[in-house]
């Protein structure tokens, strides 16, 4: 234990080399994959893992870890947008202590009537692990129409041509990823189950999942009750010992906790990539990673990338130099791997060239269609003790659902189960907010305190429930990302900027799963017994466009067709020989259900082909 | 609604207790007085001494951790200035300034009662000698180690203190020769009329930035926004003493809030009886009306105010005792008691009853 924490420690402060065959810039979903498998198979390459944040430790690697079951992590004190120009400065933000300060790193929203605000809907997590270190872990697959949902909707008279036009097949098919998922679900440590699962002749390698908690049951009696088939959540914390990374489980009851959404996990059994890719890693010796440094300028010569320049985690520019056949991987999180792109383009008339040639880098900005149903029952529960969620559903992905319902495309349902399951998250995410808005609803019901705190405890600790859906967004190419002409951050370079819309037919999307949503549970509040009110709906009411559900999607496509996608099907960027980004910005569309076990399947993918040219 | 003017009868309301370096301890209740002399003086403080305190190793990675977050150089020099008021302050161009010096988790044993401080020091220029003198050391300097980073000395010091849970303490950095505060730390005090860097370590029961006076009345208007009692005792649940620490560090700008509004609310009801019920219409004003004695042209929302005390001492009842309200974990005892959260299950010992989580 000691001395596997000192060898860590002594690895990330060691010189680095004067070059390195792989860099991968982002040690997130899309960037881990990659580190793993080179080093894997390939004990000759030098690999470099560049990470912006810092690396936070469960309790395996380092007994003191950095993360704790404390409410207060996730959402912490009160600091002041002190950005000029932007509408909401002055307002109060929160942020968990792994995203960045957005008053040093702000990003903006412009809204539909053109307003700047900052916001921290556009960050995943800073630290090794990425959005991994955070995330609910909810862990699915997309289904095969959602590779081909240009081909499903021709001849169909959903949408017209206008956006049937920007609406592009990916260049593989869910066939061709399918080998990927299996390997992902293995390597991460994910439980769940396979049966009714809309997802044919496919393998699913799960852990045997916890039993779920009884909240859950009036979802499941809801999905009984109307026929639907539900199954058990795919999610990405280990149940039982995991071989591939060395993890032990001592008791399934320290598994069962609250503390995994918007939390890094202490006992290191959320598999988010630090844990389940980069430790099995770190201690190799061609594998150097370098945390709390951040990219900012890709080099390259005739299409060549040469290497990068760095703050290093002093703050002082570095270069980093690849080897001649060396391979540069971008996996920063959408809307910071695009930037990156922008900001090498700025400096560099060829980059521009080569990347812009289309014009298209930043457009197709997505997340995803979501939403859903809340109730709260008249009985209550211990809510702390369960997993992010216990059930989901598939009924819409099948052919008839979207053809009934005349969807465009399809989503994944499924229940939440420790959503406000502690004092502090019911308090502060009253009346539903958002993460620009953490603990406004709590402001706003100003009434209460006093008597009608200890009233709002009794009726709502431990008796709500929710149940949410994920689906397809339409990609529009005004949702796009760029860099702000002004606003720039704590190293002086331009900040980047999203705009993001909905469609009419994400509108039509959202009331169809929000609806179901809510039958379901008024369904299984019936079956049981149970007394509640059902509301429900989507996301797009309200100036709530920034809304992102940590998705960051689009940007940079992949396609057959270098006219109309910014990568290659290998997610390497056209016109460059040796640049490839593999976050989630390459998804044409944003598929049926959470991205990230899509995004590390095809990173691992990409792997398979970066290894056979190294 | 006015606060009116109706008098009702005496109420027993919990109140803080100074007990210096006691850890979660349990509080004693007394009546609120009628009222009480208000001073605008800071807290008195009296510092710990070196007893129980040990040098240990620095977890390299984290001081990384910390110069990225803290340290490294912005181009926006007036980013955490709080809109100007630390202009001119090099507090006012870093992030999370009040996190140093840091106050870690501590050495694992059981039982888990310390933490480990990091004093970090960035040298302008290089060849300094730098070392930490203060109260943890009894004033005796002990030498600060340079950072090595990526094969090459840098001009970083640092150095850890185990130190128990619940002590205050004042240190000074000497660089050179010269003694100076850490230039980036929140918590400054003057003793002996020298200034001292201040810190405090997890679940610190005494004053930082509230004097007795606003303390105590503080006391009685959190237990009006947040009226929860455990079955068969008057525990206090340390809300107070939550907001005394949180005006001290993350949120300090919030301090000027507090520095205003008490004294007018304290002039409007200390002219009466002070019981819950007082407080209670009193606020209901704030949050509606227009509540007595306000003076709008220094404090122009009163239901801001409201907004800041709600917020603030519901964080108080039910963040985790190390922040230092929730004290003896009152806050997660209570919602037990109500509604049977096992708050035990997913907390470390000795506290809580999971053995495999170290807190
Ligand atoms: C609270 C929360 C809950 C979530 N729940 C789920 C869920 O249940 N299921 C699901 O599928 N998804 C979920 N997500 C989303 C998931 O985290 C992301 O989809 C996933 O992490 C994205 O992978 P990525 O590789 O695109 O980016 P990331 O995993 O975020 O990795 C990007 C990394 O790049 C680093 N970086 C950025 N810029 C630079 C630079 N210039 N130089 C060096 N490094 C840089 C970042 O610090 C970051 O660590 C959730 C996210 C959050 C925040």
């Amino acid at each position: 234990m000691e001395l596997k924490e000192i060898i860590l420690a002594s690895l990330m402060m060691r010189q680095l080399r004067k070059q390195y065959d792989v860099i991968i810039v982002g040690s997130g979903a899309g960037g881990a994959p990659i580190a793993h498998t080179i080093a894997s198979l390939r004990s000759d390459s030098a690999i470099l893992v560049l990470e912006k944040g810092p690396l936070l430790r469960e309790q395996q690697t380092n007994r003191k870890s950095d993360f704790s079951r404390d409410e207060m992590l996730a959402v912490g004190s009160e600091r002041k947008i002190t950005i000029d120009g932007v509408t909401n400065r002055g307002s109060s933000l929160y942020s968990s202590h792994i995203e960045p300060d957005i008053n040093e790193e702000p990003h903006v929203y412009v809204n539909h009537f053109g307003q700047e605000k900052a916001t921290i809907e556009g960050y995943t997590a800073q630290c090794i692990g990425g959005g991994t270190q955070l995330y609910g872990g909810v862990s699915l697959r997309y289904s095969p129409t959602d590779f081909q949902l240009r081909s499903f909707n021709e001849g169909r008279d959903v949408l017209n041509r206008d956006t049937l036009d920007h609406i592009f097949d990916w260049p593989i098919s869910y066939q061709d990823l399918e080998p990927y998922y299996e390997q992902a679900e293995h390597l991460i440590g994910i439980n769940g189950t396979a049966e009714f699962q809309e997802k044919p002749e496919a393998q699913f390698n799960y852990q045997k999942p916890l039993d779920p908690h009884p909240i859950s049951n009036v979802v499941k009696q809801g999905f009984d009750s109307l026929g639907l088939r539900g199954y058990r959540t795919p999610l990405a914390v280990i149940t039982e010992d995991h071989q591939p990374s060395s993890r032990r489980v001592s008791t399934k009851d320290v598994v069962n906790t609250g503390f995994v959404n918007r939390y890094g996990d202490p006992m290191g059994f959320k598999s988010n990539t630090w844990v389940s890719l980069l430790k099995p890693i770190a201690d190799k010796e061609n594998v150097d990673i370098l945390t709390n440094s951040s990219a900012f300028q890709i080099n390259q010569k005739n299409g060549v990338v040469t290497g990068l320049k760095i703050y290093d985690g002093l703050g002082e520019i570095r270069d980093l130099e690849l080897a001649p056949n060396g391979v540069l991987v971008v996996a920063c999180s959408a809307i910071e791997s695009n930037r990156l792109l922008m900001l090498s383009a700025g400096e560099d008339q060829e980059f521009s060239q080569r990347i812009n040639r289309n014009q298209l880098l930043g457009r197709y900005f997505q997340t995803h269609a979501f939403g859903g149903a809340e109730t709260r029952l008249n009985r209550r529960f211990d809510k702390s003790k369960s997993l992010d969620s216990d059930w989901a559903c598939d009924i819409g992905h099948t052919q008839k659902f979207l053809e009934e319902n005349r969807l465009w495309a399809g989503g994944t349902i499924y229940n939440n189960t420790s959503d406000q399951a502690m004092p502090l998250s019911l308090l502060r995410n009253h009346w539903g907010k958002d993460l620009d808005s953490v603990w406004q609803g709590f402001e706003e019901d100003s009434s209460l305190w006093g008597k009608r705190l200890n009233q709002f405890f009794d009726q709502d600790f431990g008796t709500r429930l929710s149940i949410s859906f994920m689906a397809n967004q339409i990609p529009q190419s005004q949702n796009r990302i760029y860099l702000h002409s002004r606003i720039r951050d704590k190293w002086n370079l331009p900040v980047a900027v999203f705009r993001k819309e909905w469609h009419e037919a994400d509108r039509r999307v959202m009331n169809t799963f929000a609806e179901l949503c809510s039958n379901i549970l008024e369904r299984g509040i019936e079956e049981l017994d149970y007394k509640g009110e059902v509301q429900s709906g989507g996301v797009y009411q309200g100036d709530e466009g920034n809304r992102l559900a940590n998705h960051l999607l689009g940007g940079a496509i992949f396609g057959d067709d270098p006219e109309v996608s910014v990568l290659d099907p290998n997610c390497r960027a056209w016109n460059f020989d040796n640049l490839y980004v593999t976050d989630g910005s390459f998804m044409p569309t944003s598929g049926g259900g959470n991205p990230t076990l899509t995004i590390q399947a095809n990173s691992f993918r990409v792997a398979d082909h970066i290894v056979k040219r190294l | 609604m006015p606060a009116s003017g109706k008098t009702s009868p005496k109420r027993r309301v919990s109140r803080r207790k100074l007990l210096k370096g006691s850890l979660y301890s349990l509080i004693s209740s007394y009546l609120v007085p009628n009222h009480f002399l208000w001073a605008a003086a800071d807290p008195t403080i009296t510092f710990n001494n070196n007893v129980n305190i040990s040098k240990c190793s620095t977890d390299e990675q984290v001081i990384l951790n910390l110069i990225r977050r803290s340290l490294t150089p912005t181009a926006l020099p007036l980013a955490h200035s709080y809109n100007g008021l630390w202009q001119g302050d090099v507090r006012s161009q870093i992030a999370t300034g009040w996190s140093l010096p840091l106050i870690g988790k501590g050495y694992i044993e059981k039982p888990i009662d310390r933490n480990t401080v990091t004093f970090i020091f960035k040298a302008n220029g290089d060849a300094s000698e730098v070392y930490l003198s203060g109260s943890p050391t009894d004033d005796q300097p002990i030498q600060m180690h340079q950072l090595n980073y990526l094969g090459a000395t840098k001009p970083y010091y640092y150095v850890s203190l185990n130190i128990p849970f619940g002590q205050i303490h004042r240190y000074k950095f000497i660089v050179n020769g010269t003694s100076i505060v850490d230039p980036n730390s929140y918590i400054r005090k003057r003793v002996n009329g020298f200034e001292w860097s201040v810190f405090y370590t997890d679940a610190y029961q005494g004053l930082v930035t509230l004097n007795e006076a606003e303390a105590i009345f503080l006391d009685s208007i959190v237990s009006a926004i947040c009226p929860f009692q455990l079955a068969n005792t008057n525990v206090n649940f340390g809300q107070t003493n939550y907001i005394d620490k949180i005006l001290s560090r993350q949120e300090h700008h919030h301090l000027i809030n507090y520095k205003i509004c008490l004294p007018m609310m304290h002039q409007a009801l200390s002219q009466q009886t002070v019981s819950v019920e007082l407080i209670a219409d009193y606020l209901k004003a704030m949050e509606s009306g227009e509540p007595n004695h306000w003076d709008y042209q220094r404090y122009n929302s009163p239901k801001h105010f409201l907004n800041l005390l709600r917020r603030h001492s519901v964080e108080g009842s039910f963040s985790h005792p190390k922040y230092g309200g929730n004290r003896d974990f009152a806050g997660w005892r209570y919602l037990e008691q109500q509604y049977g959260f096992d708050w035990k299950r997913f907390t470390e010992q000795p506290f809580g009853t999971e053995r495999n989580y170290f807190g």
